[in-house]
């Protein structure tokens, strides 16, 4: 059970807003009862939530207390053991009263009957609906993993390239444990990077991918860190490089290279 | 007092009272809860007369329902919540049957509904800068499930974007709600209102004991 991604799924603020299925409903109960993060962020969002419905409040009409009072009455003088006890007043002796009541129970029989129908109705409309949404929900996942397969597909061809050419560039003393490398291809022209290991830059900078060409460095471009498993990304192609080198430039990129930020190098052959 | 997850003491006094069926727990409800509930009902009916005859009727269902709840089920508002909308969506549905949806077809009755939260004027006009710093197309979304009870699908059809957007777009809407209230300018006026609440409830409460 991957808990981060069941929360970032907004399942919770479905349930939360009345969107949630009934079966979806029992399933983030469990989950909320079985795994306290998850409990946690389901009472932040149920927090915001009724305080965003806070501020929506309307003043009730004055009166409403006296009448649904009076309901609630009515209905524990009809049945004298409540959902769960009471402590009003307990109102007895039916004496002459044992025809109305009888009306009033038969006219609730009739209204629970035709609520009961409309309910089952609505269930199976809901039943209905919940199907197709896990059919969207399976349909757009479908795409995603086509995507990604693509995707991998693509990096095997670009890797299995018989006249590819491989420099793996390794860590500087600023970032000893940094590893990636550029594979090339003079055949199609092609560059490419793979990044195996590079910490994130900080906020303002990027990365710069060099080529030293006759001694002097040639710009590849900045880049972003992609750890991910089809990761190789294209860059350009430079023509008989010696070396490659990345350093760390402000955002954008530098025209030449700022050496003391050098963070991967890795001569060729 | 964790301010994270504030359960008040009124909150835990009615759910004890609402354990053993005790008829105070409604007048309780009703007193902390009634206009935040009517707020919602109104929303959804969209008229004073119908929305006190569905409050009426959703305090008795609260009542009848009290001894069903606890606390695996989530905070007792989103229970009440729940309560009101799903009785103010089937009081609306069934007077659209019983007009043969003369005057509001689905499509009428749907577009009519974006933007309503505006028709009514909010309590705090504070609190109101705060929902209209909301990005427009996040708050559409959360005022159309909680407080037009549309459905997942009705949604979709209404703003026609796909199922995945709007959940991922319903999260992004309650997380800026959340990063909104977590103001703390605005924890401490919610903070304040809640404790003049609770000191207005102890008050009546120890009242009735005398």
């Amino acid at each position: 059970m991957d808990i981060k991604n069941y929360i970032s799924s907004g399942i919770l603020e479905h349930y939360v807003l009345g969107l949630a299925s009934e079966e979806e409903r029992r399933e983030v109960e469990m989950y909320a009862n079985a795994y306290p993060e998850i409990r946690k962020e389901l009472d932040a969002i149920e927090l915001a939530t009724e305080q965003y419905a806070k501020l929506h409040q309307v003043q009730t009409p004055a009166g409403v207390e006296g009448k649904f009072n009076k309901k609630i009455d009515e209905l524990i003088a009809k049945n004298p053991s409540p959902p769960s006890g009471n402590t009003s007043s307990g109102k007895s002796g039916f004496g002459g009263m044992w025809l109305p009541v009888a009306l009033v129970g038969a006219l609730l029989g009739t209204c629970w009957f035709a609520f009961s129908n409309y309910k089952n109705n609505q269930n199976t409309e809901a039943n209905l609906v919940t199907v197709q949404e896990e059919l969207n929900t399976l349909q757009t996942d479908c795409e995603q993993i086509n995507q990604e397969n693509e995707s991998l597909k693509e990096s095997i061809r670009i890797l299995q390239n018989p006249d590819n050419q491989t420099t793996r560039m390794g860590g500087t003393e600023k970032s000893p444990d940094a590893i990636a490398s550029v594979i090339w291809n003079e055949e199609i022209k092609k560059s490419y990077l793979s990044i195996q290991n590079l910490p994130l830059p900080p906020s303002g900078k990027q990365y710069q991918l060099w080529a030293i060409v006759d001694g002097t460095p040639v710009s590849m471009d900045v880049f972003d860190v992609i750890l991910s498993e089809d990761g190789l990304q294209e860059v350009p192609f430079i023509d008989n490089p010696a070396a490659f080198a990345v350093t760390l430039e402000n955002e954008g990129g530098s025209a030449t290279p700022t050496l003391e930020e050098m963070v991967l190098i890795g001569n060729v052959g | 007092m964790n301010t994270k997850n504030p359960i008040t003491e009124i909150e835990r006094q009615i759910v004890e009272l609402m354990s053993k069926g005790d008829r105070e727990a409604v007048n309780l409800i009703y007193k902390n809860y009634g206009n935040t509930l009517y707020g919602i009902i109104v929303r959804v009916v969209k008229s004073e007369a119908v929305a006190e005859e569905v409050l009426q009727d959703v305090m008795v269902k609260v009542w009848m329902h009290a001894a069903s709840y606890n606390r695996t089920k989530g905070r007792l508002f989103t229970w009440l919540a729940n309560i009101a909308r799903n009785a103010s969506i089937d009081s609306v549905r069934s007077a659209r049957n019983t007009r043969e949806q003369k005057t509001t077809s689905i499509e009428n009755f749907v577009t009519d509904s974006i933007g309503g939260s505006e028709e009514l004027k909010l309590r705090d006009s504070g609190l109101a800068k705060i929902i209209n710093s909301l990005d427009e197309k996040h708050r559409i979304l959360i005022d159309l499930a909680y407080f037009q009870g549309y459905s997942q699908r009705e949604i979709e059809k209404e703003l026609d974007i796909p199922l995945g957007t709007i959940k991922s777009r319903l999260r992004l809407a309650i997380n800026q709600l959340r990063a909104k209230l977590n103001d703390d300018q605005v924890r401490n006026l919610l903070l304040s209102v809640a404790i003049v609440l609770t000191l207005f409830q102890s008050k009546d409460w120890m009242l009735s004991y005398f």
